[in-house]
């Protein structure tokens, strides 16, 4: 996955969220995004996914421009999983994913229904495909709600803090779906508070603060922090 | 199950004891007789069929007005939500029937229109349009905002988004609120009278006084109201059961 990030600006309500935010990886494959709350780190994965356009500043991913590219056909290249799973209430687990794939990526009933069931049976869910969001656990619904991003094969997927609403147990549940995403090969930026699980899942982590990346690097880097803040983040975080 | 069902009975009892009560209490109770309104049936009949029209009428044009008042109070021009909220609060604090015969004798009168029936339903359309207002306005709050960027990211387009996802969404919540509007319609289409629209209560009004049968003219009245409104509350009840489902 190709990432580039160059001289990006945000801000909500006049206070400046991200700071002249640079940034060029060419080989990631999973980046964990960490750091502590208020750093940015959801502002700059839902710029990054075209959920918002920067106040100024250019972001290309996989060599896509995405602040001039058309969102509908963004949407057909890459995921997002929401920090709440986002499922529509009204149609069925089956329903939500056959949904997107049958009105937006066009493929017929059969197809869709094939693909949603062979994915829901990889990720251990088909026997919860009748049921609706509601009669989900708040992990399950999670999970059909990454399976819902994934069976679109997306370049890439964006998933922010998807366990952040989910207590310890149902936490594990949804972070093993993600490790799965790993194994398949799926190329992910996600927004985490795990750090064990960064370790596990990403091949690159960019550490923020305040608004900016103060360090990125290989997985190595949460043993050898470089700088202060990363070294104390990861303290705090494993105490 | 049975415990349940005594109590229902109970409940009836209750008010058949009231039943019983006025029954013996009435004064004229030795000349009732509802077979003396037989004659009249066809004309309460036509009354009846007449008041289901007004009621179906007013629900679906309110529905219309209901959604233009909903455009103007999102409208980002101050403009139209001033004019929305000003037409709430006429509605909101005058009486059905006074705002009846203002329509009918201070708009429609002056304005060449006569035709009692047509601003009778009219009158009814706008009267409820702050109510219909008020069940769009719910039905749309009530998809939580994230829904919409769920959307969003996946892509879909607006009309899709409308037709699959929102609309359904909508349909299930307004369903109930409707009915309820239109019990409340149904309710207040006697209210027509006042401006002569032949309608039930108009109707059986009329008949009661020529034959001299009032008991009689208002148990029919009550009955045939709620012909119309039980099995409405019924469905109301039977869709709140299904959509929570």
């Amino acid at each position: 996955m190709k990432i580039n990030l160059a001289n990006i600006n945000h801000s909500y309500n006049g206070k400046a969220i991200l700071q002249d935010l640079s940034l060029q990886l060419d080989h990631a494959e999973a980046i964990a995004i960490i750091g502590p709350s208020g750093a940015g780190k959801s502002t700059l994965l839902r710029l990054m996914s075209k959920i918002e356009d920067p106040d100024s500043g250019d972001i290309c991913i996989n060599d896509i421009d995405v602040i001039h590219t058309e969102a509908k056909e963004y949407y057909k290249k890459v995921g997002f999983v929401f920090q709440s799973h986002n499922l529509f209430p009204h149609l069925t687990a089956l329903r939500n994913i056959t949904l997107v794939l049958e009105k937006v990526h066009n493929k017929t009933p059969e197809e869709a229904k094939q693909l949603a069931i062979d994915l829901l049976t990889q990720f251990e869910l088909v026997e919860h495909m009748n049921k609706k969001p509601g009669q989900l656990s708040g992990g399950q619904a999670q999970r059909v709600s990454i399976i819902r991003s994934l069976a679109i094969s997306p370049e890439v997927m964006f998933l922010d803090e998807p366990t952040s609403a989910l207590d310890p147990i149902l936490t594990r549940e949804v972070l093993r779906t993600v490790l799965k995403l790993r194994e398949k090969n799926m190329r992910f930026v996600i927004v985490t508070h795990e750090l064990g699980f960064a370790k596990k899942a990403a091949d690159y982590i960019l550490f923020m603060e305040d608004g900016r990346i103060v360090e990125h690097g290989p997985v190595s880097i949460l043993e050898k922090p470089q700088t202060e803040s990363l070294k104390k983040f990861v303290e705090y975080v494993m105490e | 199950m049975i415990k349940k069902s005594i109590h229902f009975l109970l409940a009836l009892a209750l008010y058949g004891l009231l039943v019983f009560f006025i029954a013996y209490s009435y004064p004229g109770k030795e000349n009732f007789d509802m077979t003396r309104l037989w004659p009249a049936g066809p004309e309460i009949f036509q009354s009846w069929l007449l008041t289901l029209y007004i009621s179906i009428a007013s629900l679906f044009f309110s529905m219309f007005t209901g959604f233009v008042l909903y455009l103007a109070s999102v409208s980002k021009l101050p403009f139209f939500r001033y004019v929305g909220r000003i037409f709430d609060e006429i509605v909101f604090g005058s009486p059905l029937i006074v705002f009846i015969i203002a329509m009918y004798y201070f708009i429609a009168i002056p304005m060449g229109i006569s035709n009692r029936l047509n601003v009778g339903i009219l009158a009814f359309s706008l009267y409820m349009a702050p109510y219909m207002k008020s069940v769009l306005l719910g039905a749309m709050e009530s998809i939580d905002a994230n829904q919409y960027q769920a959307i969003q990211v996946l892509g879909f387009t607006k009309s899709q988004a409308y037709r699959y996802i929102i609309i359904p969404q909508i349909l299930k919540v307004i369903f109930p609120p409707l009915i309820g509007n239109l019990t409340f319609i149904i309710k207040g289409s006697s209210l027509l009278s006042v401006i002569g629209v032949k309608e039930l209560y108009f109707a059986i009004d009329r008949i009661q006084a020529n034959l001299l049968l009032y008991v009689e003219g208002y148990l029919l009245m009550f009955i045939t109201y709620l012909l119309m409104t039980i099995p409405l509350v019924a469905l109301s009840r039977w869709i709140e059961k299904k959509v929570s489902a």
